[in-house]
This record gives structure tokens, C-alpha cells and sequence, in this order.
């Protein structure tokens, strides 16, 4: 099958490569009918996540037809469509019993790495390097699915792919977002990076019935989006963040803030460019200019939802800020499994069209092309789509000759 | 921490090279244990104070201040290098190791072998109890073990995995049997190799268990100490976190997964 591979910084290729099977018996395999580039692969591809391999089959949005199923499977057959879930899951170990699936305790075989840097280890994820687990990722032609009874979700209506692919996770994640913010019901939200998981956590969060959702990024074509999600925007650009929102909440500051912004913030504030500097030299490999700015505009008593993406180690926390404030914070890889279904029939209902965000409709094969152009975050890539059966424009098949050699 | 991706994967990644029977090659993992005499969070504060020192001492030689730009420079080299490497020359020299406590057993083998671990189980104690009291069940969980034959309700013959001409077994009997709560083995006296072992389940809320193990092993002496060492390997301790690991992992989720088998690129 053809895949996409991680190659070193800035280098993705499209390679040929034997088929997944089935390995555990709670696998399912499934034939990848769409799947996605997140930004959070872009971390990746900048090399900012450690204990990448060349070679690392990527992609952890994708859904499809199951093809193939083990065993220990009996809640699911071949022909079933599903869309997978981005994290690994048992669905019976004490965190999946508490609904908290992203910190499954038996799907991460490599469950030493991050235990040795953070104490203890959270669930595995499709493609997203050997300290999640190292698990062959979908942005492919096919995929295993371990502990695929409980890691799926059928879809039996003919609602199209497009409209539910997002609930492998940039849905759930904006939704667990607004959800973390406690109860914004009439409230002030505020939320940091209008990227697909942000744009998500505005329409959450108008859902989940706050009052005015303030949305802040640069990008025209982020804040357009954004507000046509029903969010007010801040052009970081060509407005301070902090003046901004303290003039439009009369001093007090929104009542949460969300950063779905991560480990990559941009910026030019000194704070921003010291992080930078530091992270070049390997002295710190995070970059909180985002978060330090929330700390600081969020109001007295409020809540920071963190569905970020952060990775190692920051320099220069306000933890001051934090105490005196005495904010709340609450952060994590999202939860999926518990927000498949809920989130499947408010698509079903037509309360939401997920759809929305994707801007780019590509082929598998057009994938370093597509990875390339997303991480400039140039005006106008907000989500890529890629369907593996579709023949590329730019970029015909070329690779069955490199393949063939060899063989 | 100022470490490449492949410095941090290898420094943290769980080395099978260090654990005998999965792979007798092990020179890297003895090259490390014997240089290594920096502790590990003396590591990160060296690597931290150095960066600070190497900057400082940058800024400092720009300004013309040749000696103390150079010297803060050095030491922040210094620091750093001690930082990646975990071997500090100075404590060598001196004879010291902030490292001591991280060493596992370095081969041959000659003292006693005393191993003590716990994880916690989201399953009922009388399961537990019951999988385990089926001695037969325990290669499943240990992975050095090829084989154990029940003979009867109180004696078992284990078996080692390791050369087929040279097997290591040995005839152990339970000493103490309370069930749902603890069961306690040992060898018996003319068994090659001497060894001890108990399990406790422990009730820690509804549908929580721990697991408490305890292994005792005493060197058997010549040619034989060689060979048990190569079916424990490097680290012991590990291995019975690891087989501990994998006892959770089959009792909650029912199987152990893992990545083997699965596809991957080459890249050109």
C-alpha cells in the first residue's frame, strides 16, 4: 500500500509499503476511505517531537471501511464504517473505566520513555512518534486499529465522510476544550490560535452556551472563519492582546481561555522571541507565549483550558500570575472515545456541520506538498483533506519504480 | 534539556539489549552502567547551569574579556558534556558517583538476588489470585520462564528459558497459600538454583488490586551462576517491572499489544 512516512525535519514522502494484518486479537484493520493532516503533525514535522524514526508511517485522523477483524472482536465485522478515534484505548483499565481514555494505562508499548520524563506514561496515538507508542499511523492506504472493539465508532446513517472524519479528533478536542473551561453558561471566552481545534472550541463553547466567544490569531483567513463561527476576533497583529480584551470586558478579563495554540506559538514580544532563542539552543523546548498571555488576561478566578499540545519543558512560567490569580487550569489530550457518539448525533441532528473547516481537498500522493504549504500557515490552509484513492494532479504515481528496485 | 531526539530516545528508550535472555548483546548498556557516575537530576541541573555558564561566557569573550569569557565558557562546556554523558572526569578522579544507587548488578553474579515490585490492577484479588495460583500460567507473565509443570496441588518443576543443552530447572513447593490473598513458594533444597518467591493481593478499592511481588534468588555457584546471570541479565528489576507490566495488561485488557509486524517506510 502507499503511505505517508516521516522522513527527518521538514521531509514527509509518499512510499510503498507492505499492508498492515492483524497482530493483537482486539485489532480491526480498516481501508482508509479519508483522513487528515493536524496541526499538531506539523509539530512533527518541524522536529519538535522527540524519538522520531525515519520511516514512521503518520496520520492519526483517518476513518474507513473495516476490512479485517481479530478474533477478540464481535462488536464489529468487515463492511463496517467507522471513524477511529486518534488515541489507543483498552476501554478497561482504571482511566478508560473513568472515562479518561487519553491516559490509558496498557496501550503505550513504549511506556518507559514518557514514565522516565513525566512520571507516568499516557495512552499510545496513531503516528506520533516512538514515545506514544510508535503505532504505524493513518494517513494510508489501510491501518491496524488495535483494541479496535472499543477504538471505533460505526456510522450507520449515509451522512458523507467529510462531515464526521473530525470526530477522530479535532472535534472532540474543541468540544473537551470548552467543556474544561466549567461553566461558561452566559460567560466571556476567550480562545488563543483559530487553527482547527480553535475553531472548534469557539463553535463548543457557543454550544455549551456562553455568552461571547473573542477569537485571536493573525491569519485573515483563521480570523474570517472564525467569525463566521459566531466569534469576535483580536488581529494579534495589529492589536495588543491584554488592552484589547481588558477594553472590551470593562478591566475584568474573559472568564476562560482557551489555548489551541500549543508548543509552536509564534509571536514577536520579547517573551516570544527569547523562547525562541532558547529552543534553538535546546535550553527549553516549549514555547508558552500564548500561555503567559492567557495568565495574564484571564480574569481573577478563571479557568485556562489547555488542549494545546506541549511537549517537554518551558522557561519563565508566571506561576505567580497563577497563584495570585488563583486560576484553574485544565489540560490534556482529549478524551475521544467518551465524545464520538454524543458529537455523532449532534451531526446526525444537523446541529453542526463539521465540514466547514476543511479548505483543501487533496490526494494521498500530494502529501509533502500539503505539509509544506500547512506549515507555513499560509492564508487560506486551515484543514487538508486526503483521499488515498484519488489520483494526484501534480504529482502521478512515481513511486512504484523506486519501490520495484527494491524489491 | 539540551538533548537531540535520538539522545533522549536512547537514554530513555527501555534497552532489551540490557536484559539477557531478549538479547545476549549487550556491550553498550555495560559501556554506559560503568562510565555513568552523574546522577540523573544532577544531569539536568549541570546541563541547565551550563547552558547559563557557555552563554554567559560567550557574551563575556565578545566583550574582550578573554579570561573570564574563556573560562566560564569552558566550564559551561564542562557542564554541558557531563550533562550528556552522565561521566563527570572530575568525580572520577576523586573517586565519587552521584550515579551509584542507578546501577543495576554487573555480571558475573555474586550475591544474592532480592527484587521487590508492585502495580496495581483494575481487576477483583480473587481473579488475580486465581490466575496465579495456576502455576502453569506464570510463563505467560514470566517472560525468563520456558515452562512450569504442576505435579501436584503443592509441587511445580520450573523451567528456564536458555541453551537447550544446559536447561536451568528447578522443584519448587508452596509454602503458604491463603486465597484471594497470598501465595508464597520456594525451591527445593537440592534445586540448581535457590530461589524464593511470594504474592500478595491487596484490596485497594472496588475492583482495585495490588500486587505486591517479592522474588528471592541465591547464585548458584561455577558455570551455572554464568548462566543464570544470562537468563536474568543486566537488570533483574526491570524485568520483573516489565513481566509485572504484562501481567496488568492481560488480566484489564485482556492481551499485551504491541507494533511488531507492522509496516513502515524506508525512506529515499
Amino acid at each position: 500500500m502507499r503511505a505517508v512516512t516521516w522522513c527527518g525535519k521538514h521531509d514527509v514522502q509518499v512510499e510503498r509499503v507492505p499492508d498492515p494484518g492483524i497482530i493483537n486479537d482486539r485489532d480491526i484493520v480498516v481501508r482508509v476511505t479519508l483522513t487528515a493532516i493536524c496541526g499538531s503533525d506539523l509539530h512533527l514535522y518541524d522536529g519538535y517531537i522527540p524519538t522520531m524514526k525515519k520511516g514512521d508511517i503518520l496520520g492519526h485522523e483517518f476513518m474507513g471501511e473495516i476490512v479485517e477483524v481479530g478474533s477478540g472482536v464481535t462488536n464489529r465485522a468487515p463492511g463496517d464504517r467507522v471513524v477511529v478515534p486518534f488515541n489507543i484505548a483498552c476501554g478497561r483499565c482504571w482511566f478508560c473505566d473513568q472515562q479518561l481514555f487519553s491516559l490509558c494505562d496498557n496501550s503505550n508499548p513504549n511506556a518507559e520513555i514518557p514514565t522516565k520524563l513525566y512520571g507516568h506514561s499516557p495512552s499510545g496515538l496513531f503516528g506520533y512518534s516512538h514515545m506514544l507508542g510508535g503505532f504505524a499511523g493513518g494517513q494510508a492506504e489501510y491501518v491496524r486499529v488495535p483494541f479496535g472493539d472499543v477504538g471505533s465508532v460505526k456510522i450507520t446513517s449515509d451522512v458523507p465522510d467529510e462531515k464526521v472524519l473530525f470526530l477522530s479528533d479535532i472535534f472532540p478536542t474543541g468540544y473537551q476544550a470548552a467543556e474544561n473551561c466549567g461553566d461558561i453558561e452566559g460567560g466571556i471566552v476567550a480562545v488563543w490560535g483559530c487553527g482547527p481545534v480553535g475553531q472548534f472550541a469557539i463553535r463548543s463553547a457557543l454550544l455549551l452556551g456562553a455568552a461571547t466567544v473573542y477569537a485571536i490569531d493573525h491569519v485573515p483567513s483563521r480570523l474570517a472563519m472564525a467569525r463566521q463561527g459566531g466569534a469576535e476576533t483580536i488581529n494579534f497583529d495589529a492589536d495588543d492582546v491584554y488592552d484589547t480584551l481588558m477594553d472590551l470586558t470593562g478591566g475584568r478579563g474573559p472568564d476562560a481561555c482557551i489555548d489551541a495554540v500549543g508548543l509552536e506559538a509564534h509571536g514577536m514580544s520579547i517573551d516570544a522571541v527569547y523562547d525562541r532563542v532558547k529552543a534553538a539552543a535546546f535550553m527549553a523546548t516549549d514555547r508558552i507565549h500564548v500561555l503567559r498571555e492567557m495568565i495574564r488576561c484571564c480574569r481573577k478566578g478563571g479557568t485556562l483550558s489547555i488542549p494545546g499540545v506541549y511537549g517537554g519543558y518551558a522557561d519563565k512560567m508566571p506561576v505567580g500570575a497563577l497563584f495570585g490569580k488563583a486560576l484553574t487550569v485544565r489540560t490534556g489530550q482529549t478524551h475521544t472515545h467518551r465524545y464520538m457518539e454524543p458529537l455523532l448525533k449532534r451531526v446526525e441532528a444537523g446541529e453542526i456541520d463539521p465540514s466547514f473547516v476543511i479548505t483543501h481537498r487533496m490526494a494521498l500522493d500530494d502529501a509533502p506538498d500539503a505539509y509544506a504549504n500547512f506549515a507555513e500557515r499560509d492564508d487560506g490552509w486551515i484543514k487538508v483533506v486526503m483521499d488515498p484513492a484519488q489520483r494526484s494532479q501534480e504529482h502521478p504515481w512515481e513511486y512504484a519504480a523506486i519501490a520495484e528496485n527494491r524489491e | 534539556m539540551n538533548m537531540t531526539s535520538d539522545q533522549l530516545a536512547s537514554r530513555y528508550a527501555f534497552d532489551d539489549s540490557d536484559m539477557g535472555i531478549y538479547g545476549l548483546e549487550y556491550p553498550h548498556a555495560r559501556r554506559r552502567a560503568e562510565s555513568t557516575n552523574v546522577g540523573e537530576v544532577e544531569r539536568v541541573a549541570s546541563g541547565l547551569v551550563g547552558g547559563l555558564l557557555a552563554l554567559s561566557g560567550v557574551s563575556l569573550l565578545a566583550r574582550g574579556h578573554v579570561l573570564t569569557g574563556g573560562a566560564f565558557s569552558a566550564a559551561g562546556a564542562l557542564m554541558a558534556v557531563r550533562s550528556a554523558t552522565g561521566h563527570c572526569p572530575v568525580y572520577e578522579h576523586v573517586g565519587v558517583s552521584g550515579a551509584e544507587n542507578e546501577l543495576e548488578i554487573s555480571a558475573p553474579w555474586t550475591r544474592t538476588l532480592e527484587l521487590e515490585k508492585s502495580v496495581a490492577i483494575h481487576r477483583p484479588a480473587s481473579e488475580l489470585y486465581t490466575f496465579w495460583r495456576a502455576l502453569d500460567n506464570l510463563p505467560q507473565i514470566m517472560k525468563y520462564l520456558e515452562r512450569v509443570e504442576v505435579i501436584d496441588d503443592h509441587r511445580s518443576r520450573w523451567t528456564a528459558k536458555g541453551p537447550r543443552d544446559k536447561p536451568l530447572s528447578w522443584e519448587a513447593v508452596i509454602t503458604s497459600d491463603v486465597p484471594n490473598e497470598h501465595i508464597a513458594w520456594t525451591s527445593t533444597e537440592d534445586s540448581q538454583l535457590a530461589t524464593t518467591g511470594s504474592v500478595q493481593f491487596v484490596p485497594v478499592r472496588e475492583g482495585d488490586t495490588l500486587v505486591r511481588v517479592a522474588l528471592q534468588y541465591h547464585p548458584p555457584a561455577g558455570a551455572l551462576g554464568a548462566l543464570a546471570a544470562n537468563v536474568f541479565g543486566r537488570s533483574p528489576a526491570k524485568v520483573l517491572e516489565k513481566d509485572l507490566k504484562r501481567f496488568k495488561a492481560t488480566m484489564e485488557a485482556g492481551e499485551v499489544i504491541t507494533t511488531e509486524g507492522q509496516p513502515r517506510g524506508a525512506c529515499t
